[in-house]
């Protein structure tokens, strides 16, 4: 399968996801200040990655797509929702080309428009039971319960870790952080509750978790490699963004634990100021750090390393599926985490 | 020479991919310990357990009573919270003429993790062991290998897992064929107090998955 195809079939996913994302918003007053919003951020475009993976899963299980929509319907809802509080508690400006939803409103309207997906989201895990039965619904609600808890405990690390601006951070601690914050809602759940409708609940849904914590874990620090790289109009989010922030990514733990002192002291300080007072060109001579210290080239190995891991761990479990479109489509995720040169 | 630094920058490769993989692998066991014991604190506080127990025809019961006495079944992380609600609703179908009814390969494939809770407090110093036993009950060989992540604790405490001993760490089990599985801790020393657990499992489909609490008290 080449990237075009890979690219179109999420495409493809993507966009009937969207549309059923626009059929559970209610037509009705407060448009303006609501439900307009609710579909900002999903028509924004984004990678189709959440949906396509639960999609892709079902279908490699012998489900139909009709029967995972719901579910991805969901899913796109949850991650939308959530990149609308992210936006607000890293106090971003630009998600997908664009100014986040707090700057293009305000911080009030966008944390309520944040609530209301998370509420809208629920109705289609209601509607599951029509096509899916109570017991295989009810399945999917609750790994979707998991997905949510697991996600904001791992939001609330990293909250912490900034709001105590602690720099004394290992690998491990990114691992653990980032498999909460990340990878259940990324890939566990999109592969295990795919999964579980494909095959009616008779799938141990577990046994995705080492797949779906590689592919995320790759996936993350990858995005966040293309954060401090690549060309803002590209990556549709402010380049360096993430070291004003001060988001505690691979780069910059590895760059903690491998700089002198004078420098660690100087990033630490940094770090302490609040957001606003950091400046891009502070953040720019941190990246040059980051560069000086091989801590860039060091994430991309660990990406690659993960992703190589995902790999055996997909030929594992989807030897025994039927080769179709949608098991290479995993396949090919996986793939091209492993070939991307940035 | 050129052959020869090839090899070994192969092997570096292959190394640091290897660490990196066991590195992430003890997490995410981790967390899947910490997941296990907060959906039993859950499940002990909002769910009668004892009524839950008492229906002769639930596979996690026929479990329990084949199981070793001081074997607790609660059931896996994710599946987890899911498994406890799929249950209590399958004992709702069973009683009705639901055509959900579960099927018995759809509970046994989700394989449920046994936690082992330790009877009393130890001190530093002190030894605990734990107990479980496996039945093979296909007809096929098993071999399996146990993997042992660190002890975490509530408070962020860690005992390694080299304080850990499992006795035998690799067992071939043949058809119909029971083997008792010991695991010692040894809490060292200079162990915190906190309420630790750990996490046992085997690789391969059908995993074996056990979650080991204990208190450390000074």
């Amino acid at each position: 399968m080449s990237d075009s195809l890979m690219k179109s079939m999420l495409a493809e996913y993507g966009a009937a996801t969207l549309k059923g994302i626009n059929q559970y918003i209610p037509d009705k007053e407060p448009r303006k200040y609501l439900y307009d919003l609710v579909a900002d951020y999903p028509n924004r475009g984004g990678k189709g990655f959440r949906p396509g993976l639960c999609i892709a899963a079902c279908k490699a299980y012998g489900g139909k797509q009709s029967e995972a929509m719901d579910s991805a319907i969901t899913l796109e809802l949850l991650h939308n929702a959530f990149l609308v509080h992210d936006d607000v508690e890293d106090e971003s400006f630009i998600r997908r080309g664009q100014p986040t939803l707090h700057e293009a409103n305000n911080k009030a309207i966008a944390i309520n428009v944040g609530d209301a997906m998370q509420v809208l989201s629920l109705y289609p895990l209601y509607k599951n039971r029509e096509i899916l039965g109570d017991r295989v619904a009810t399945q999917v609600y609750l790994e979707v319960q998991h997905m949510i808890l697991e996600s904001v405990e791992g939001q609330a690390m990293e909250l912490g870790w900034r709001r105590d601006n602690v720099c004394d951070l290992k690998e491990a601690d990114y691992l653990r952080m980032i498999l909460k914050k990340t990878c259940w809602y990324t890939c566990m759940h999109p592969l295990r509750i795919g999964a579980i409708i494909g095959t009616r609940g008779q799938v141990d849904p577990s046994k995705f978790d080492r797949l779906g914590y590689f592919m995320g874990t790759s996936f993350q620090v990858q995005d966040d490699i293309l954060n401090l790289v690549a060309e803002e109009d590209v990556y549709g989010k402010e380049i360096c963004g993430d070291i004003i922030e001060g988001k505690r990514t691979l780069m910059l733990i590895h760059l903690l634990e491998n700089c002198k002192p004078s420098e660690f002291k100087d990033v630490k300080t940094f770090l302490a100021n609040p957001i606003k007072e950091r400046c891009i060109e502070e953040a720019r001579s941190i990246l040059g750090l980051m560069h000086h210290y091989d801590s860039i080239e060091k994430a991309k190995e660990t990406a690659q390393y993960l992703a190589g891991g995902a790999l055996k761990e997909f030929y594992t479990l989807f030897s025994k599926c039927h080769d179709t479109e949608d098991k290479a489509l995993i396949e090919n995720i996986i793939l091209y985490m492993i070939n991307r040169d940035y | 020479m050129t052959e020869k630094k090839t090899t070994k920058k192969t092997e570096e490769i292959f190394s640091g991919a290897q660490r990196l993989i066991n590195s992430a692998v003890n997490v995410l066991e981790e967390e899947i310990a910490a997941g296990i014991l907060a959906a039993k604190k859950i499940e002990k506080k909002v769910i009668d357990v004892d009524d839950i127990r008492s229906d002769p025809n639930d596979l996690l019961n026929r479990i329990r009573r084949d199981t070793h006495e001081a074997v607790d079944l609660f059931l896996d992380a994710f599946t987890a919270i899911s498994k406890q609600v799929n249950n209590l609703a399958a004992f709702k179908s069973n009683n009705s003429t639901s055509e959900e009814k579960p099927t018995t390969p759809q509970a046994s494939t989700n394989k449920g993790a046994i936690v082992l809770d330790a009877d009393n407090p130890v001190k530093p110093g002190e030894k605990v062991s734990f107990c479980f036993s496996l039945l093979e009950d296909t007809e096929e060989t098993t071999n399996l290998t146990f993997r042992k992540t660190n002890l975490i604790g509530l408070n962020n405490h860690t005992i390694f897992s080299r304080a850990l001993k499992i006795t035998p760490d690799k067992v071939e089990l043949k058809p119909n064929e029971a083997q008792e599985i010991m695991v010692d801790l040894t809490v060292p020393k200079n162990a915190e107090a906190d309420q630790y657990n750990a996490f046992i499992s085997t690789e391969g489909p059908n995993a074996i998955k056990v979650v080991l609490n204990v208190e450390v008290i000074k």
